[in-house]
């Protein structure tokens, strides 16, 4: 054994971490050496020191603050604790209220591009043009369905003096009794006055009807 | 037991009722990760020292304890029996102890705590402070170690 002990073995010691062989070495050395009891005992003394130390009572608002603060919590968002998990630890209010603020910024800025972009390819517009009385397809509507039009479509538009005409394709069944039509609107276009926008040999009309009355939309597609 | 800890971590009240608070809000909100593999306390006094080190990172140091903190604490104590020349002493004592506990080196201070404030054993230690034993009986020995050196110095 060297001429003075570890400070571990002394700690241990006072702990009652040695093992009886070991124990018995430390106590034959403890008797023969002052400088390691003296050692031992400021050990002691710190290690009491501690121990001596009082519990003290938490607050009396220490369970309602947390009962507060849980509920706080539980009315974040969804999307600021899925952040505060992407980030690996919890973000601070003042971080995390700005950073909400721009993600959400750019998700609109986001929409908005990708629409623009999507109206762009398209080149089309959409709009109802009003009720019409519907004519063929209704008779030809419950015709097994094929590859080829089934029915032909005749359609005035009410408060419109004009009349389309296309075919298309009717599926028995559908809910929504949908038929998609291709109307030639080359000369209406040109006799009715519609907007002008350039050449459009045909156009796809997608007729939505009901029991008795056609809700008649127009999209325009520069697509085949 | 947690509050207590977290007092004697931090060495000041304001700091020990954030630590506790955030402490309880991390049990409730983790409580679905406990799987049993260590004994409740173990896990709740781990929660409870990462915790006051994240709180000490925030700070970039940690906040000094003062002696009217350690009034403070003698006031919340269950001894109330004591005569004003026995508080003055005991503010002394206390404040001793809590100075220096501040100026130990965090790994340290909390073994000592584990050990001598908690009671905790060896073992549980290491499982609080996700360290091996032999790591977690030099941490003890040099932690008292420091602390004599430092309360002898103060007397």
């Amino acid at each position: 054994m060297s001429r003075h002990l570890a400070i571990e073995v002394l700690s241990s010691y006072l702990d009652e971490k040695l093992s009886a062989p070991k124990l018995r070495l430390v106590e034959e050395h403890l008797a023969s050496c002052a400088d390691c009891r003296e050692r031992t005992d400021g050990l002691r003394a710190a290690s009491r020191s501690v121990k001596r130390l009082e519990q003290i009572a938490p607050p009396e608002t220490l369970g309602l603050d947390v009962q507060r603060t849980i509920r706080l919590e539980g009315r974040r968002s969804e999307s600021a604790m899925w952040l505060e998990q992407v980030a690996g630890r919890r973000l601070s209010q003042p971080v995390l209220v700005p950073l909400l603020a721009i993600v959400l910024a750019l998700g609109a800025i986001l929409y908005l591009f990708a629409f623009a972009l999507e109206q762009r390819s398209r080149r089309s517009t959409r709009m109802v043009v009003g009720s019409a009385s519907m004519s063929t397809a209704e008779r030809n509507g419950g015709n097994p369905p094929s590859d080829r039009p089934n029915s032909r479509l005749l359609t005035h538009i009410e408060g419109a003096d004009f009349v389309l005409e296309g075919e298309g394709l009717v599926t028995p069944g559908l809910a929504d009794k949908q038929v998609d039509v291709v109307v030639d609107l080359r000369k209406e276009a040109a006799e009715r006055g519609l907007p002008d926008e350039g050449p459009r040999p045909t156009t796809r009309a997608r007729v939505l009807f009901g029991a008795k009355v056609l809700d008649l939309v127009y999209e325009e597609s520069s697509a085949p | 037991m947690v509050f207590n800890l977290a007092w004697r971590l931090s060495g000041n009240r304001a700091d020990a009722e954030d630590i506790a608070q955030e402490t309880f809000v991390r049990v409730f909100r983790h409580l679905g990760r406990f799987k049993g593999q260590s004994s409740l306390k173990t896990w709740i006094f781990r929660i409870t020292i990462n915790c006051a080190n994240s709180r000490f990172r925030q700070q970039s140091r940690r906040r000094k304890g003062r002696i009217d903190d350690s009034e403070a604490e003698l006031e919340r104590t269950a001894d109330t029996r004591r005569t004003p020349e026995g508080k003055a002493v005991a503010v002394d004592l206390v404040d001793a102890v809590r100075t220096a506990l501040d100026r130990l080196p965090p790994h340290y201070r909390e073994a000592v705590l584990l050990r001598d404030f908690e009671d905790m054993t060896y073992e549980e230690i290491a499982a609080v402070l996700g360290v091996r034993l032999g790591t977690v009986r030099s941490r003890i020995a040099r932690g008292r170690d420091r602390l004599r050196a430092i309360l002898e110095e103060r007397s």
